[in-house]
């Protein structure tokens, strides 16, 4: 059984090696145990950045992120607690999938092996083959495969459906959506498909240039950015938080 | 927060990387007859005329002993691709940190494959070393060679030095990892230009302040490691550059960023 786990944010700033430019700011923020958030902005905003730093990929310059009030950077039980799967991650890329499967399977105390056989036959992923031959949407299907059976008590999706085909979302969607009803676990998804996953989401967090901008409950975010006549959309939200005055006025007050 | 265990997947890591030097023996086992045949049928001929084939003749001929030169020779051969493999594994650092495991935990796992790795070759040199003196009758451990002219320059081995065996195969694999892994982390961890740009400098300034053409040569005839006895001052290197090895691997390991 896994058992959730909460995020914090305290303080963060991080930058590149060799870049001088942070590209996450001072950010603090929570996501909640057993929540299914989404990790929402625009391109280059610092979602993928923040990712990484839950996962101890990255190492903060300024601040700490704490998985489970633990800090999670070289904590090797917190680290195999947090599952990013991403549409561009690190796999064995010419060795067969079974290789990096096999990784994951030792590396994650949580790995569920027959839900992962599932996946591969739902997504109808032939194991012996080099995750380097297969298609985009193969891949992603594949990496997803990897984010989802290792049912780690943070899974993070970062853009991992971005390459698949409508009906392969789809089936991420209704697979993810039932497993994690049965196995309640703290779910970070982020994604430029908004309108597909909004109606996933419990909170959410908008960022951009590497700062949170809006964070909370969905339908507190959604009462907070109301327009006249509705209640927004998450991207009608992220446009109010990052359009200019002007662009606010001719593409949101204007329709 | 669920503690965690790598036992598994560092018992496969052994597992696999023995295999892999058992494979490297099997190989050079089978190719070594068809090279022999090849040259038994060619004779002299300009395509193998060069000193390596050479030795296999003067095995055949009985004037090199069997058991001590094919075992350097596979025992060079197998640490080279030890050396290859470790370069590999470097380089697919980033899918082990990207599977949840800590920086701390990689490594740790790499020194534990080095070891076993390093010690399964010594137990198979300590197996050949009885072989070559149950065959011979011989338990001196003295190995004079003296190599054809055409080969090279005669040379004498120390006396006693086949007892040495293991553990000159012990330390020459594990150098052979931790060189491979350093090789190849530094960049993974930087951009290429950096490592690039110190090796150039090396190469270009230490000739120009030290005066010779070979700063790696420099390296290891003028290292202060020094001692009456070459088996200690052979051992006292390798160990010595085996640490600065596996400690600078560490330094470009311990900060990895999944991407920069």
């Amino acid at each position: 059984m896994t058992m959730p786990l909460s995020i914090d944010f305290e303080g963060v700033s991080f930058h590149y090696d060799l870049h001088r430019q942070h590209v996450i700011n001072g950010v603090s923020a929570s996501v909640d145990a057993g929540s299914f958030t989404g990790l929402l902005g625009r391109n280059g905003s610092g979602k993928s950045t923040l990712s990484l730093l839950a996962g101890g990929l990255l190492r903060a310059q300024e601040g700490q992120v704490l998985v489970g009030g633990t800090p999670v950077y070289e904590n090797a039980a917190a680290m195999a607690g947090v599952g990013i799967a991403s549409d561009a991650m690190a796999v064995f890329g010419d060795e067969k999938m079974k290789k990096t499967l096999a990784l994951w399977r030792d590396a994650r105390p949580t790995w569920d092996e027959e839900f992962a056989q599932q996946l591969l036959d739902l997504f109808k992923l032939n194991p012996r083959k080099k995750p380097d031959k297969l298609s985009r949407g193969q891949r992603s299907a594949f990496h997803a495969t990897l984010g989802l059976a290792s049912r780690c008590p943070i899974t993070i999706f970062d853009e991992v459906h971005l390459g698949m085909d409508a009906v392969a979302r789809e089936l991420f969607y209704r697979t993810l959506l039932a497993d994690y009803a049965a196995n309640p676990r703290t779910i970070i998804m982020s994604s430029h498909l908004i309108e597909e996953v909004e109606d996933l989401l419990d909170h959410v967090i908008f960022v951009d240039g590497g700062r949170v901008i809006e964070h909370g409950d969905v339908d507190d975010v959604r009462e907070r950015h109301r327009q006249p006549n509705k209640l927004p959309s998450m991207t009608e939200v992220l446009m109010d938080l990052t359009l200019t005055p002007a662009q606010r006025d001719q593409f949101l007050k204007g329709e | 927060m669920n503690s965690v265990s790598y036992r598994t997947l560092t018992k496969h890591a052994v597992k696999e990387q023995l295999l892999n030097n058992l494979w490297t023996i099997v190989g050079v086992l089978a190719i070594a007859p068809i090279i022999g045949l090849v040259q038994w049928i060619l004779g002299d001929s300009v395509i193998f005329e060069i000193n390596g084939f050479r030795i296999l003749d003067e095995i055949a001929k009985g004037t090199l002993p069997a058991i001590p030169v094919a075992g350097a020779a596979i025992g060079a051969i197998t640490a080279f691709a030890a050396w290859i493999i470790s370069i590999i594994n470097a380089a697919t650092a980033r899918t082990y940190l990207g599977a949840g495991m800590s920086r701390g935990a990689i490594f740790r796992m790499n020194l534990v494959v080095w070891l076993a790795s390093a010690l399964f070759m010594a137990l198979l040199a300590t197996l050949a070393m009885f072989g070559h003196f149950i065959a011979t009758g011989d338990f001196s451990g003295d190995l004079i060679v003296t190599l054809p002219a055409q080969i090279g320059a005669a040379f004498e081995a120390m006396p006693g030095i086949l007892w040495f065996a293991p553990a000159i195969v012990f330390l020459v694999m594990l150098y052979a990892h931790a060189a491979g892994y350093f090789v190849s982390i530094i960049f993974v961890r930087l951009p290429w230009w950096i490592p690039v740009g110190a090796l150039i400098t090396v190469v270009i300034a230490v000739p120009l302040l030290f005066g010779v053409d070979d700063p790696f040569l420099l390296w290891w005839s003028g290292s202060f490691l020094k001692f009456s006895n070459p088996m200690a001052s052979f051992a006292a290197q390798t160990v010595f550059d085996t640490a600065i090895f596996v400690a600078l691997s560490w330094l470009a390991l311990r900060r990895l960023p999944l991407r920069r």
